[in-house]
């Protein structure tokens, strides 16, 4: 059998009669930055605490690193990072004596590299635990993550709260884990984050495993909102021709639609005209869904 | 080494988180003692105080007109169970069931769950009884003025009345975790250790006086109260 870094068959979480997640079999190889998108309720926390045997499955069954994550979890652990979606810190003291405090937990040199990672964070080690906003809370949560150099790093929604110049340095770290060999895994409702780094990306809808996706397909037809405004009339034909172009609207001198992948035919078709202006918009994940998959993401 | 590395952790963690409230409870506990030693001369000759007195005597063998008897009965004998039983149920069903935002990441750490939860519960624990021991200086002191022979403050159905506390607040802990909701915990809490005389009443009737063995029953059933709470924890779902 071949290795993967996490491997999931089957697995299955019922909270009574509510639904987790069902029957997802996943893998994760080395080296992998590996992503799991869906709506809030989609079952991406669960996935992750049923690796992390914070929840024990209803059935199936999952291998972090080739280990049983359940008898072999103090093992897996010393190799894990991980990052909750939900945190916080209940003790005093500064941010400094929180991440000496968790360092010293890991151990090795771990300490060394949390003060390393708290300056690329650019997060004050002096600054007290009380007074900590979301933004640090989610940086020290992303620092006690990573600061062992783990070999698998399982992150929960990451990039939740942080500015854009911490997601940057984020990105980095991920970068720089795949770079050693080590594997990411990490959940996220939002999909251009998912394009911009992952290497393949599991589409969670309710619980199901609703498709696999590479990342360069991802990047290759990555979905746009496209608003134009031309100084006079168009004909909509010259856009309705287009093949990676959906929902065409055209009102006034205002053209809107979805655009999928490469925006070039849609700009050359548009030099035609006198353009006045350019928006290009993320589209939400409820247009991903069903624009990619044909269902609503938060429908039952 | 790991194990001792997590304890400290767990102290340095607890000590920061609680620091206040040891510190207000010892002051509380203060309170008590100076209230009681204000109200030796005050409340001695009140006919509710003689006939609580009088039946907690039954109960104890102890004379209330002396210092001694005075303050194990009418000081710590009806408070100490609530004094250690209360805040361990309410700050260890707050560090199990509600607070489990450190804990999710703790717990993702390489330690067992059980050494993870023990450690967190020790250091609650051991910091409430020295708020209790300090905040009962006082009341130490003036016994040891008044009549000598303080220590037998600490003895015999102190620790009784202490483990009584403990026992019933593991066992409404128990409850807590087994049903996941803190609120059973502390309604369960609440209604033990309001009984704690029923408690010594059937304890007397049925060991003879004997609080020896009563002490070992309740330290039992603390002891087992504790080991089942994180047997549950164990097998809980964590879900942060």
């Amino acid at each position: 059998m071949r290795y993967l870094v996490v491997r999931t068959e089957n697995l299955t979480k019922f909270f009574g009669h509510c639904r987790g997640v069902e029957d997802l079999t996943i893998g994760v190889e080395p080296g992998q930055v590996y992503g799991v998108l869906g709506p809030q309720g989609a079952g991406k926390s669960t996935l992750l605490r049923l690796l992390m045997d914070l929840i024990r499955p209803t059935r199936g069954h999952a291998l972090v690193l080739g280990m049983d994550v359940h008898h072999q979890k103090a093992a897996i652990q010393r190799r894990v990072g991980y990052l909750p979606a939900e945190f916080g810190f209940v003790r005093g003291g500064t941010v400094g004596s929180l991440l000496h405090g968790l360092a010293m937990l890991r151990g090795g040199q771990t300490w060394q590299a949390a003060q390393g990672l708290a300056e690329r964070f650019n997060l004050d080690l002096a600054t007290p635990i009380a007074t900590l906003g979301a933004l640090q809370t989610q940086k020290i949560g992303l620092i006690q993550a990573f600061m062992h150099h783990p070999d698998l790093v399982v992150l929960d929604e990451p990039t939740r709260h942080l500015d854009q110049d911490a997601q940057d340095v984020f990105f980095r770290l991920v970068s720089e884990v795949r770079a050693e060999g080590g594997a990411v895994l990490f959940t996220s409702s939002v999909l251009c984050e998912m394009e911009r780094v992952c290497d393949q990306v599991a589409v969670l809808h309710h619980g199901h495993l609703l498709a696999v996706e590479r990342g360069v397909q991802l990047r290759a037809r990555a979905l746009r909102k496209v608003e134009m405004r031309f100084a006079g009339p168009v004909s909509a034909d010259v856009f309705c021709r287009l093949p990676n172009l959906e929902q065409v609207r055209l009102e006034d001198n205002k053209l809107r639609c979805l655009l999928s992948g490469d925006p070039d035919p849609l700009l050359k078709a548009a030099s035609q005209f006198r353009v006045m202006d350019i928006l290009s918009q993320q589209p939400t994940l409820e247009e991903v869904y069903r624009s990619y998959y044909g269902v609503g993401a938060y429908a039952a | 080494m790991a194990w001792a590395r997590m304890l400290l952790d767990a102290f340095a963690s607890v000590w920061m988180a609680h620091r206040r409230a040891w510190l207000i409870w010892a002051v509380a506990v203060t309170g008590l003692a100076l209230a009681v030693i204000a109200g030796y001369d005050f409340l001695l000759r009140r006919w509710m105080v003689i006939n609580l007195a009088d039946w907690l005597n039954d109960l104890q063998g102890l004379d209330v007109n002396e210092p001694l008897g005075w303050a194990r009965l009418i000081g710590f004998g009806i408070v100490l169970p609530w004094a250690v039983g209360v805040p361990v149920v309410y700050w260890a069903s707050a560090l199990l069931l509600n607070g489990q935002g450190e804990l999710t990441l703790l717990l993702a750490y390489p330690y067992p769950r059980w050494q993870v939860l023990l450690g967190r519960w020790l250091a609650l624990v051991l910091g409430l009884m020295l708020a209790i021991v300090m905040g009962s200086l006082p009341l130490l002191l003036w016994v040891g003025w008044q009549q000598g022979g303080w220590l037998a403050l600490l003895r015999e159905q102190m620790l009784f009345l202490a483990l009584w506390g403990l026992s019933w607040a593991n066992v409404a802990l128990c409850l807590g975790v087994w049903s996941g909701q803190a609120r059973l915990a502390r309604w369960s809490a609440w209604l033990g250790l309001l009984f704690v005389w029923v408690g010594v009443g059937v304890g007397k009737l049925f060991w003879n006086s004997s609080e020896q063995l009563l002490g070992w029953l309740l330290a039992g059933v603390a002891g087992m109260g504790l080991v089942a709470a994180l047997w549950l924890f164990e097998r809980r779902d964590i879900l942060g």
